[in-house]
Order: C-alpha cells, then structure tokens, then sequence
C-alpha cells in the first residue's frame, strides 16, 4: 500500500506543477485556460525530442552526469518551449476576448486547446509515441574479455566513425552468463563490446517529481511574494483596474504569469510522460483536465492550494480505487479512477466551490 | 444515382439530430443562460438507454419497440438531468461548466468501463433493427422513414420549446436567466425554472440520442467524446443563442460541412478537426450573437420585408 | 391595530463585521415610512434582511402575524413583500411588457402542459396576466412603451418600470431602495405625488430609503435612523430633523 501511497504522491507533484499554471493564469484574468494541457503536451514533445534526437545521455562523461545534463536540457527545452507557446497563444487568442463575457473566453479557451490539439495530431501523427527512459550505459568490456553478464546486456554497434545508433541496439542475454557458443553468435553477427543498460527505476522518476517540486514551491513562493513582477501579479489579479491606474503593464504581467504557468507545467510534462513511458497529441487532455480538478479542490486562485490539490487530487486517484479494490474486492476499481476525479470535482463544486485553501466571494445587491 | 440519394438522405438525418441535440442545448444554455458542457452525456443516455430497452424488449413487434425504447432513453436522459441538475444549479459560470463537463466524462467512461456484456463497453454494441429490417436493397426506404420520424420529432420540439418560452414558466425562466437575484426576490423560484429546463433540454437530448442509436445500429463510446460537445455548441453559436430557426440552420451548416469534406480526399478532410473549433472562436470573438442572434427566420422574414416594402 | 410588519432584535454579522446591530422596526397598514442613514449604516442589509435575500444572524421578523424569520426571498416576495432595486435590475433581453408579465401570477393554476399545448385553460390565464401587466403599465404612465426594450427608456421611465414590476405581485409592503436616485427636482416632485397616489390605491406600506432628505422628509411619515447598523432615532420628520443623536451622525444636518 506505501507503493500506491508513494505513486499518488508522485502523480500529485506531477498534477500539481500543471495545476498551477491554471490557477495562476485564473488568478490573473479569471479565465479557465483549458489550453493549458495542450502547453503540457507541447513541453513534453519537446522533451522528448531532445532526449531521443540530442543523444546528450551518451556523451563521453562519467556517469551520471550524461543522464543528468539530458534531463536538464529536456526539461529546460520543455519549459522554455511551453512558457513559449503560452505567452503566443495568450497573445494571438486570450488577449481578444479579454472584455468579452466569460462564456466567450472559456469557449475560445476550449478551442484552442482543440486547435493545438488536432495541430499536434497533423504534425506529429496520432500514434503514441515511446518516451525515452531515463537509462545508463556502462560499458563492460569487450566480448571476448566477459565472462558473466546478469543483468541487462546489451551490445550496440559502433560505426566505424564511434558514433553508436540506438537502431543497432539488441538485447543479448538477461540473466544468461556469456558463454562461448554466444560469444560465438555475437561476434559473427559483428558485436565487438558488451554494454550493460540500467533504466532508471521507477523509485528514481518518483523520488525527482517530488523534490522538484519540493525546490520550485520556495522559488515560486518567492517569484511571487518578493519580486516586482510577483508583486504586479498579485495586484493585478486582485484589482485589474486598480492595477492598470497605478501604472503596472498589464499586458506584460500577464504575458509573464502565462509563462510561468506554462514553464512549470513543461516540467511536468517530460515527468509525466517518462513515468508513463509514452507521449502523444492527446496526452494533455486527462491529465490536462485532472490538474485543473486538483486547482479546483485546493481552491482557484491561489497557489498553495494548487500544490495541496495536486497532492490530494494524485493521492485520491490511487488510493480509493487501491481501497476500493482490497475493502469492496470490486477488481476493475482502477479503470474507473478517471471518474473518480471527475466525481471529486462535482463533490468539491457542490460543497465548497472555493476549494480547500480558497475564500468566499460575496454578490453585493 | 442512388448513392448521391443515400447520401442526401444520410446528411438529412444528421442534420435532424444535431438540430434535436442543438435546440435542446439552446434550451439550456441561451434560453436558461446556464453554461451546460456536458450535454453529450445525456445523449449518450438516450442512446444506451434506448439500446438496452430494445434488447430488453425485442420481442414485441417493432414499433411498439421502437417507441418504448424512444420514451425510455428520454427519460433515463431525464433522470440524468435530475441527478446532475439539482446538486449543480446552484453553480454559476465557469464552474457549472466544468461541473457539466466532468458529468459528460463521467457517463463516456462509466460506458466504456462497463462490462462487455452489458454495454459493449469500449467495445460498442449493436443496436437491434426492430423498425424495419435494413438490407442494401431497403437502404432508401430505412432512411426516408428515419428521416420523416426525425423531422416530426424536430417539429415537435420546436414547438414544445417555443411554447413554453412564450408562457408563464418560460417567462421565468428568461427572468431567472437574465437576472437571478432579481428574479428571486420578485417571486420566482429560480432552482425550480432552472431544473425544468434542464431536465427538458436533457431529455430531448436523450431523444435524440435513441433516434440515433436506432439509425446507426451500433454504438460506442467514442460518439459521445467532448469533441461532439464542441460541435452541437458550434451549432448554437452559429445559428445564435436564443434563436431555435437558428439551431436548425447551425445544423444543417455543420453537418453538411462535415459530410461533404469527408468525401474530399483526406488531407483536405482532416483538417476539420483544426478548422471547426477555430470557426467557432472566430464566430465567440466577432460574431458572438451568430447569425440569428435571439431572432427567428419569422423575424428576420418580416423585417426584410418591412425594408423592401 | 397589530403591525403589519415588525423587526425585533434584527442583527446581521458578516464573519467580523456586524451590519446591523439590534433594530427593532414595526409598519402599519398603509404607513409610508423612511430608512434613512449614513453611508454603511446597515439600509441595505436590512432591506435583504427584510426580503429574505439573507438570513438574520439574531432577531426575528414577523409579516402579517407570522413568523417569516429565515423565509427565503421568491417565498417572502409571494407572501406580498416587494422590492425594487438602487441599480436598476430589469430583465433587458425582454420587452416592458414581459419584465412585468413573467411577476404576474396566473389567476388559476396553469401547468406545464397546458402551456405547451396551448390549451384554453392556458390562453384565458396568458389573457388576464397581459390585461394586468397592461393596466399597471398604464397605470404608471408606459402604456406606449409596451414593447420597447427596457433599454432604450429614458431612465425615469426604467423606474416606472421597476415599480410597475413590484407591483405586479400584488403586495403588501413594498420597498423601495432609493426611488429618488439620479432624478432632477421636478421628476423627484412628481416621484412624491406618484408614490402617495399608488398607496392609496393599491392600499400599500411604503418602506424607502433615501439620500434626499428634502424627499424623504417631504414624503414620509415616519422615519427610522441608522447608523453604524444600530437604531439611533425613531420619530415624524420633525422630530428627526432636532434629534442630536441624527445631527452628530450626519455632521451638519440643519435644524
């Protein structure tokens, strides 16, 4: 059960860096940014392109530096790419319909996520793609010298100017020690050396989630209660007009409180879809959808209750189905987790719309 | 020669449908200003509810099937729009929204988590022809007769609506729409109009849903994604919020768009998933009021008339 | 002669802040009585208090003998409590007529269904729920502007309008939240005659809040002063304009 604990954990940091692009860019314009998933999908393509393309995690370096410097550029290329894309479409779709009714914005915010959405299936294909794992490369020896070989082995071809392609990559044994009848096979077939692959557990891809989260809380914390623009947001989310009378750009604070969001949320998308295994166009959507519930349960508008939520909301989704499952014996409770969180939602609406850490609003007669 | 009249036909009962899920849609969210995004789920309702009905019931001879599946997808619609309605209609704007929304995702996935016996699950299940047996050769008469059930029940909830929004209840549901807090403390019972509302929008919905479960002979989740949503609101903001002539309208633009650019060669066809959602932003930013606004055709009819006179 | 309407204790707190503190208030059939008070004293919430658009904190409120406390606002408005509002609230997507027709109650009970199908039962109710809304329309000088927009009316004519509306239920008390706002001296004259006339004939109780004094002490008979959300003065115009208490709080009221 601590395995499911831990997973929802990991799954709440996950739904909390998207959660909090949405409540901040609610906070500001008071808009439900449904596009925000599609920014999270754009993130973790990009991701996914730089681990798969950049080959950075087989630079000549000591372990485990290759894979580290991979992730870091992934997820710098995630965010920056993310944060990108969000202050474009806040330009070029959300910045019209400003003065408009709140249907009108929450409608164009839906289409835009359909537009970037069907973009992405047009460019990229419909097909799910493989994310990278995390893995490490150690090279072993060569055939002849080995002996034993317990764990992963895998040979890879060198060409013939060192550069090695993951296309010539073929599991040998797991678990057989080499012998010389496969000595025999592997250098007929042209292996020269023996590498072995460890992936990066699953343990590891947790322990990440939480501590970037852990590390972007205080830096967001202080973004917005000690800085300038932090300041600006804040005034501007709670008295627009106020705000623009005082002389603060509000076109600026509110480009930049899109990017943020998004930046974060380009974190979260490389670390969804690397413990997931796979990314694809659609990908923003649930998770999109599920990051918004979990603003929504910690209380829209506000960023603490974005990181609550997300916790709550990940924690929810794999323990009731764990509990329904072991307690009620009902086996199938975890494909119904999906509803579980819609179900949350309407409980959370009806009961306390504002949310966990949120506060009432009053209508003046 | 045929296959053109197939087509016709087909786009027709499309275009029937989608004015029976836009009018009722129109219902909820222009007459009764309630931001609804889940109205997919009821016709999915309708269109399970009528479904398991007629396998509950296939032995009776086929009308009597037909119609007592229709009554029941309407009314499991209803009860939906009851359970969804009361707890939700005190939220306003963007959280009834995303309430409603959350309500349409939750019937998709209890449907495509539902056992393979039951439902079809993800699966999808065929819908037995109980109205006529449907073979190449009778194609044309199955839709004619679809197609003529279709408009009477277009017609018939056309004028249910129009009737009730020119009366005492429809009155007040406009008051309650328009200005809540006024309305209540003018003697309206907002809760009650706005449940009665929605509980007649999601039971035509529900209709519609049994109309088409019966026309495709088979069904699965996947018809009722969000993107469906998305359309029958296109649909409504084209037509106009408010204005019935215009959902019908809407439809027929949307359907028929649709349809002709399925024939086109695919890479042409496969940018309406990128060109309807961008349609209707254009139309939510420069047109919001769409092409009938809160009028009629009658309206616009006359007003053209008094300019030519 | 029992009160029509009677506040005791009546006391509103917001979390921290109390709105209304303790008033006790009573009208009699046909009385014409004033609410009048700094910026912030509480006239509002009582008005919300009074129409059940919230719930007292402490206090009870009785309506024609009966203990209304805690009554929410469509049941207290059906129980013949009626308002109209400081900012105009019409419904401005219907035409004059309606904004009153759908407040008229159907003579006989006419359901859904008869609505729809049109049945005779439903078109003599639609018939003399028109002839009401009509002759309260022309009753208060817009029977030209039946199907206008709301809109479009000059702003004295939306006033008219709203009162028309308020009447429509046919109440007992009616309250009314700054009649007199935004007009010139000429129309406030004639809002005076208007308001005197329709208690008359439609043997109302009057309750409104004011900011002119000249109007509300020109029309009214009594008056209530808050302030600070307590009760500080009670008493005829007279009466009111020489209480120290009054004069300290609105700080150069003259004598």
């Amino acid at each position: 059960m601590l395995d499911y604990l831990l997973n929802g954990l990991a799954l709440g940091a996950i739904f909390a860096f998207i959660a909090l692009g949405y409540t901040m860019v609610y906070g500001i314009i008071k808009l439900i940014n449904f596009a925000h998933g599609e920014f999270f999908m754009f993130g973790a393509f990009l991701g996914f392109f730089v681990l798969r393309d950049l080959g950075i995690d087989r630079l000549p370096l000591p372990q485990p530096l290759p894979i580290l410097l991979s992730y870091l550029v992934a997820l710098s290329a995630a965010s920056l790419g993310a944060g990108t894309l969000a202050v474009v479409t806040e330009r070029v779709a959300y910045r019209p319909v400003r003065r408009a009714s709140r249907i009108a914005a929450l409608i164009t915010a839906v289409c835009v996520s359909l537009i970037l959405q069907n973009l992405a299936v047009k460019v990229w294909g419909a097909a799910p793609r493989a994310y990278p794992q995390p893995r490490e490369w150690t090279d072993v020896g060569a055939l002849d010298g080995t002996a034993e070989a317990n764990l992963y082995a895998l040979t890879r071809f060198e060409t013939t100017d060192g550069t090695v392609t993951e296309n010539e990559v073929r599991v040998v044994a797991v678990g057989e020690p080499i012998d010389d009848a496969m000595r025999e096979r592997l250098r007929a077939a042209g292996h020269e050396r023996v590498y072995r692959q460890v992936q990066v557990g699953r343990g590891w891809t947790r322990g990440f989630v939480l501590l970037a989260l852990a590390l972007w809380a205080p830096v967001l914390w202080f973004l917005v209660k000690r800085t300038r623009m932090g300041k600006a947001m804040r005034a501007v989310s709670g008295d627009t007009d106020a705000a623009r009378l005082m002389g603060i750009d509000i076109n600026r604070v509110i480009a930049w409180t899109f990017f943020l969001g998004a930046f974060v949320a380009g974190v979260g998308g490389v670390a969804y879809c690397a413990s997931y295994g796979k990314v694809e166009p659609l990908t923003g959507f649930l998770p999109g959808m599920k990051a918004f519930i979990a603003a929504v349960i910690g209380g829209i508008g506000s960023i603490p209750g974005a990181i609550v939520g997300g916790l709550v909301l990940g924690t929810a989704e794999s323990l009731i189905p764990y509990a329904l499952r072991e307690g009620l014996g009902w086996e199938a409770a975890f494909a119904w987790k999906d509803a579980i969180a819609f179900a949350l939602l309407i409980v959370i609406l009806v009961f306390k719309p504002t949310g966990i850490l949120g506060k009432a609003v009053r209508e003046k007669v | 020669m045929s296959s053109e009249l197939l087509f016709w036909l087909n786009l027709l009962v499309g275009v029937g449908i989608y004015t029976l899920l836009a009018a009722s849609l129109n219902l909820i969210n222009g007459s009764a200003g309630m931001f609804h995004l889940g109205h997919h789920g009821f016709w999915a309702l309708g269109a399970y509810g009528a479904t398991w009905m007629t396998l509950q019931v296939g032995s009776l001879p086929g009308p009597v099937a037909y119609v007592s599946s229709l009554i029941f997808a309407m009314a499991i619609a209803a009860l939906g729009g009851l359970a969804i309605g009361i707890p939700c209609l005190r939220l306003r704007g963007d959280y009834l929204a995303i309430a409603t929304l959350g309500f349409g995702e939750i019937v998709r996935i209890a449907v495509q988590n539902s056992p393979h016996d039951f439902l079809g699950g993800s699966l999808g299940i065929q819908v037995p022809r109980v109205l006529m047996k449907v073979t190449p050769k009778t194609l044309v008469p199955f839709r004619v007769l679809t197609l003529s059930i279709v408009a009477v029940a277009c017609a018939a909830a056309i004028v249910t609506f129009r009737n009730y929004l020119r009366s005492m209840p429809g009155r007040r549901l406009l008051a309650v729409a328009q200005d809540e807090t006024a309305a209540g403390l003018l003697g309206i019972n907002p809760t009650r109009s706005k449940v009665l509302a929605f509980v007649m929008g999601s039971a035509v919905a529900g209709l519609a849903g049994g109309l088409y479960a019966h026309y495709m002979g088979g069904i699965n989740p996947l018809n009722f994604n969000f993107m469906e949503m998305v359309k029958i609101f296109l649909i409504i903001v084209l037509g106009g919020m408010g204005s019935l002539s215009g959902c019908a309208v809407g439809a027929f633009l949307v359907v028929a768009t649709e349809q002709l650019l399925n024939r086109a060669p695919e890479a042409i066809a496969s940018w309406w998933q990128v060109l309807f959602p961008l349609i209707l932003a254009i139309m939510i930013i420069f047109r919001p009021q769409g092409i009938f606004g809160r009028r009629e055709i009658a309206d616009v009819w006359r007003s053209w008339r008094r300019r030519t006179a | 002669m029992t009160a029509l309407f009677e506040a005791t204790g009546l006391t509103k707190r917001y979390g921290g802040l109390t709105a209304v503190a303790n008033v006790d208030m009573a009208l009699g059939k046909g009385d014409l009585v004033g609410l009048i008070g700094p910026n912030g004293a509480g006239k509002t919430t009582c008005f919300n208090l009074i129409t059940g658009a919230d719930a007292p904190t402490s206090g009870t409120i009785c309506f024609r003998g009966e203990d209304v406390t805690g009554a929410r606002d469509f049941q207290m408005a059906r129980k013949g409590v009626a308002r109209t509002f400081q900012n105009i609230r019409l419904w401005k997507e219907m035409d004059v007529l309606d904004n009153v027709r759908a407040v008229c109650h159907a003579p006989e009970a006419c359901g859904f269904a008869s609505a729809v199908l049109r049945l005779p039962r439903f078109r003599r109710a639609e018939r003399a729920v028109t002839a009401k809304a009509t002759a309260l329309l022309e009753r208060l000088g817009l029977g030209d502007v039946l199907a206008e927009n709301p809109a479009d009316l000059p702003y004295g004519d939306q006033r008219r309008l709203e009162i028309a509306r308020a009447l429509a239920l046919d109440p007992e008390l009616l309250l009314l939240d700054e009649p007199a706002a935004g007009m010139n001296p000429t129309e406030k004259a004639q809002l005076m005659e208007t308001v005197r006339r329709l208690r008359e004939e439609f043997r109302l109780t009057i309750l409104l809040i004011d900011h002119d004094m000249k109007f509300v002490m020109g029309i009214c008979e009594r008056i209530y002063v808050l302030d600070h959300g307590e009760r500080i003065a009670h008493g005829t115009p007279g009466e009111i304009r020489c209480d120290p208490k009054v004069i300290e709080a609105y700080l150069g009221s003259e004598c």
